[in-house]
């Protein structure tokens, strides 16, 4: 990518901002019980401008302070998170562009593949994966689309170039 | 497909494949600890990582909040220093005006207190503006103290202000008695700094002597307190002598001042009608006649 480092700096700070409002703030947003996942929300829009490199390991790092927060079976979050980082670099907006609504789209699949994970790496077994993702997952990704939409209103996507 | 070759053209490409692999092995391998070594992990790493990020993040916190903290304590600071500035002012005030309770008895008329809100830097000796005018009763030529002594008079009354001529002024003359000998002089200021006393040389007139007003010309009572003669000045022989003396009340230092609301009345030798007994501080006598 082609981010300085003040800005790759600066990227870095707005995911850790969304780590501590994830431990802090996300818990009195919940609706029902159900969270939204303000940390993926930055995560996805930082892995759609930052590329596949980078991602990777800032998810890795940032899951891997999760990991250590928050009581389990630990790396599931650190692996989830550098996959996502992962597919979302993949299809960073220098190479691929996501429209606003894609975008909003994407961070529900976001959702349901990081729970997917943190769920299989936990030693849950595939027998209430399913149960799993419907009952919890589901939700919270729509909750989280909800807050996502909020997120990337506030950095749209850039308009298309033409290439021809 | 093609969807999927693109990816993984892409990924080949860089190193990310690679880290990922690194990532997925460290994870997978994380995860299949047994839970004594996923507990000591977890120590280390709340240890290493955390806590000192939790301490630094602590410790900006508590200086933000000390600083904030600053802020607000100086600033509640500087507004009870505020309150507690006009709170003496008032109590100054009150003090002064608990000076003329005692007084009031034997004012031989009805007493409004004023305040001196402004003096004219220009004339020496001063003409003030005191608070309060023709509304409250205020005429030329009434009489103005406090508990101290005589500070001067009214000069000009208008609504909801008054001019006091102060003894200081050059152009203000007091007509005196010496407490001790009973022998008349009149008070004046030369320069409007410092005050004489111009007597006969027959008048038996010494250092020390106080002085009270005589009460002719009518505008002062017989018997306020002027002052306290200090030097009998040396001058050449004449008919008349000169002292220094110092004011009872220093009328530069006067905030607050008691107005005899008591019409002058001009009569050669200060006599009075009856409804204004003109002897105050002298006496029983005096104090019979005292309207409150």
């Amino acid at each position: 990518m082609n981010a300085s480092p003040l800005e790759f700096l600066r990227r870095i700070g707005w995911v850790l901002l969304a780590l501590l409002a994830q431990t802090t703030l996300a818990p009195r947003l919940a609706l029902f019980g159900v969270q939204p996942s303000i940390l993926l929300a930055v995560f996805v829009l930082f892995s759609l401008k930052m590329g596949t490199l980078a991602s990777i390991w800032t998810g890795f790092g940032v899951g891997l302070v999760l990991d250590v927060y928050i009581p389990g079976v630990p790396g599931g979050f650190a692996l989830a998170m550098a996959i996502l980082g992962f597919l979302g670099g993949l299809i960073n907006e220098q190479r691929v562009h996501t429209d606003y609504f894609t975008r909003v789209i994407l961070l529900g699949i976001a959702c349901i593949i990081h729970d997917a994970i943190w769920f299989l790496l936990g030693r849950h077994g595939w027998a209430h994966i399913f149960e799993f993702l419907l009952a919890s997952s589901a939700p919270s990704a729509v909750y989280t689309m909800l807050v996502g939409a909020g997120f990337f209103a506030l950095r749209p996507p850039p308009r298309p170039e033409r290439r021809w | 497909m093609l969807i999927l070759r693109w990816l993984l053209s892409v990924a080949l490409r860089g190193k990310e494949l690679v880290s990922l692999a690194m990532i997925l092995v460290f994870c997978l391998w994380l995860s299949s600890l047994p839970e004594t070594a996923r507990k000591t992990w977890r120590v280390g790493m709340a240890g290493t990582i955390l806590f000192p990020v939790q301490a630094s993040l602590d410790q900006i916190r508590f200086r933000v909040g000390l600083k904030n903290e600053v802020a607000v304590l100086q600033k509640q600071n500087a507004t009870l220093q505020a309150e507690n500035v006009r709170l003496s002012q008032l109590a100054l005030e009150a003090r002064h005006m608990d000076g003329f309770e005692p007084l009031k008895p034997t004012f031989p008329s009805r007493v409004v207190s004023a305040r001196v809100v402004s003096r004219n830097p220009i004339r020496l000796g001063g003409v003030w503006q005191i608070d309060v005018g023709s509304e409250s009763g205020l005429q030329e030529g009434m009489a103005a103290m406090t508990p101290r002594g005589v500070v001067g008079r009214i000069l000009g009354v208008y609504p909801g202000r008054a001019e006091l001529q102060s003894l200081v002024d050059p152009e203000c003359r007091i007509a005196v008695l010496s407490s001790r000998s009973r022998h008349p002089g009149i008070v004046y200021s030369p320069d409007g700094s410092q005050t004489l006393l111009e007597f006969s040389v027959t008048s038996d007139i010494k250092v020390g002597d106080s002085l009270v007003s005589w009460g002719a010309g009518g505008i002062f009572p017989k018997g306020l307190p002027v002052g306290k003669v200090v030097e009998i000045l040396k001058t050449p022989a004449n008919v008349l002598r000169t002292a220094r003396i110092i004011l009872a009340q220093d009328p530069w230092s006067a905030e607050d001042v008691a107005i005899l609301v008591r019409p002058p009345v001009l009569q050669v030798g200060g006599g009075l009608p009856s409804e204004f007994p003109d002897s105050v501080m002298l006496g029983d006598s005096a104090k019979a006649g005292t309207t409150p």
